[in-house]
């Protein structure tokens, strides 16, 4: 499968602008080529919190000629599938059916959402996955009443690692539930044994466990990959720079990507705002980045 | 005793600035806020403040008392327009939860806020029907009454909130009873420059209202108390308009069904009023 025959939809931080940027930022990406965005985890809780801006961000988006393809759901703060405090639970599912609800008014057919981030001390491992377990439990009936599939990302904690994350995906054999290939993450997950001051270190300090380090995630998630988030890094911290400002092996992961059966989209989750990358910048290395044989 | 809360303009403050404002009502007498429309959108856009606030609240002594759904064309019930109405079912089910989560147990909801005149009254009351069919099962699952609330608006009125109680007798519906509102529709046809006529033109001539607190008073769960002159929705403290609040206030106490009693008094955007002077408003037709 040729890779720049899927649609490549951008991430941008839009938290960082207002609503007349909004509108400059959207008009920036139409005129250096885009034709798809991110429906965001911002611009979901924006939307959550914000009933008439459905409709308002719904025309910005037309106006610019551009839609949106894939989305992110919300994480942390009691958003995660994995949450174990049985008194929180039930507004983070009602959370995450209105999301689902919102990801698939926007046409948006696929919606990465985190196992868990958050850590909630004095939970086991297994009362985290019984945890996951019954959200998706949950989550999957209204996602395939939909028509959204559940992407689940690789990140470095517990639970979100390649394994765990096949493991999910085995367990529920739906055609709504598959998985996000984060290549960024798998770079750091692949080599980040090197920087005991890493991001990986750091994120699983906070559960009091180390990294399993992993290099052969997009082996093992491949068959199931439905959306991916490329970006890159120099392995120590997830700077979700440019392709190849980074150590990211991007011609293997560019090949691999090309035979993932299910995959639906190409999703650009550099963060321009936070690297200071100007739009036309950021969509011509996109471009030639899918344009280079794999 | 009947517990007395408060409304407030929660969007105008930062962080701290709440923070201050929790900690003034405290310091005035006040034990209990209102969950309102906007913090529950507030909330709704940031996960942060699922816990936060609540401690915010508890740090200042205070806790939450009766809330308000947020309203609109997109969370109305009476939205008449399905293709809108699953997004505005879910975003219920998820205030209701919070709701919920912050130990209330009553809730304001707006028939109808944005009347859409392509849309016949018909239409519009079948739609709320349709989300209260959809709505009241998970009220009743999280203990919390929805209490529709009398506004001077198409399917608003006492016949409007009356209808809907009758057809759906369960505990767990109920009025909220708006005074101010009830004292536009009862006596705005003789104050000149009333605002109620503009939200009929195009729809109906207006009716007028009477008897309002008499004819809710069975199924009055809570209420918004604030005063006006009968011609602006001014959401101003008791005795700055023409409100006649003893023999209100006397009838009020006797609604059977009544769980507490709300001062929506909008202090910040519409009055400019100190939070001291609101308190201390209430005391006194409360004592």
């Amino acid at each position: 499968m040729e890779l720049s025959r899927l649609p490549l939809t951008y991430y941008f931080e839009w938290d960082a602008v207002d609503e007349r940027a909004r509108r400059m930022v959207m008009a920036e990406f139409a005129a250096n080529g885009a034709k798809h965005l991110v429906l965001t985890h911002t611009l979901l809780k924006m939307l959550c919190g914000s009933p008439a801006l459905y409709r308002k961000l719904a025309d910005e988006v037309a106006e610019a000629g551009l839609d949106f393809v894939d989305a992110h759901a919300p994480f942390r703060d009691e958003c995660d599938l994995w949450l174990p405090v049985e008194a929180y639970r039930r507004q983070m599912i009602a959370r995450r059916k209105l999301e689902l609800q919102l990801v698939a008014d926007f046409g948006v057919r696929t919606c990465t959402i985190h196992v868990g981030n958050w850590p909630y001390p004095g939970h086991t491992l297994e009362e985290y996955r019984d945890a996951a377990r019954r959200s998706l439990e949950e989550l999957l009936p209204v996602a395939e009443k939909l028509g959204v599939t559940i992407a689940l990302e690789n990140l470095y904690k517990p639970l979100n690692l390649p394994d765990a994350l096949v493991g999910f995906v085995a367990e529920f054999d739906s055609d709504r539930l598959g998985l996000c290939f984060d290549a960024g993450h798998a770079n750091i997950l692949a080599r980040g044994g090197e920087y005991p001051d890493g991001t990986a270190y750091n994120s699983c300090a906070s559960m009091d466990t180390t990294p399993v380090w992993d290099a052969r995630a997009l082996d093992k998630m491949l068959p199931y990959v439905v959306s991916c988030h490329l970006h890159d890094n120099r392995i120590r911290r997830d700077d979700h720079d440019l392709p190849g400002t980074g150590t990211v092996d991007w011609k293997t992961v560019l090949e691999k990507l090309s035979r993932a059966p299910k995959l639906k989209c190409i999703q650009s989750e550099v963060k321009p705002v936070r690297n200071r990358i100007p739009v036309k910048t950021l969509c011509a290395a996109f471009r030639r980045l899918l344009a280079a044989p794999a | 005793m009947i517990p007395f809360t408060y409304c407030y303009d929660w969007n105008v403050f930062d962080e701290r600035g709440r923070q201050v404002a929790m900690a003034e009502f405290a310091a005035n007498g006040a034990k209990h806020l209102v969950l309102t429309n906007a913090l529950i959108e507030m909330i709704s856009g940031n996960p942060k403040l699922y816990l936060k606030l609540r401690q915010e609240a508890r740090d200042a002594g205070l806790d939450f008392v009766d809330s308000h759904m947020p309203f609109n064309f997109e969370t109305d019930i009476a939205l008449p327009v399905p293709e809108y109405c699953p997004q505005m079912l879910a975003r219920m089910k998820f205030n209701l939860e919070l709701i919920h989560d912050y130990g209330v147990d009553t809730c304001c909801f707006h028939i109808c806020s944005r009347y859409r005149k392509e849309y016949t009254m018909a239409q519009h009351m079948d739609a709320a029907r349709r989300s209260l069919e959809e709505l009241l099962p998970v009220a009743e699952e999280l203990g919390i009454v929805i209490c529709l609330e009398n506004i001077f608006q198409p399917c608003n009125l006492v016949d409007d909130v009356l209808t809907l109680i009758r057809e759906f007798p369960s505990e767990y519906v109920g009025a909220c009873y708006d005074i101010g509102h009830a004292y536009l529709m009862e006596q705005g046809m003789h104050v000149p420059g009333c605002v109620v006529p503009s939200h009929w033109e195009g729809v109906a001539p207006v009716p007028w209202e009477k008897d309002v607190l008499d004819r809710m008073l069975p199924h009055i769960v809570n209420c918004h108390l604030h005063d006006n002159s009968g011609d602006l929705d001014t959401h101003t403290i008791p005795g700055m308009g023409r409100i006649d609040w003893a023999p209100a206030m006397a009838k009020l106490r006797t609604a059977p069904r009544l769980r507490n009693m709300q001062s929506e008094v909008i202090p910040v955007r519409r009055n400019g009023l100190p939070i001291r002077a609101v308190v201390e408003s209430f005391k006194k037709i409360l004592n």
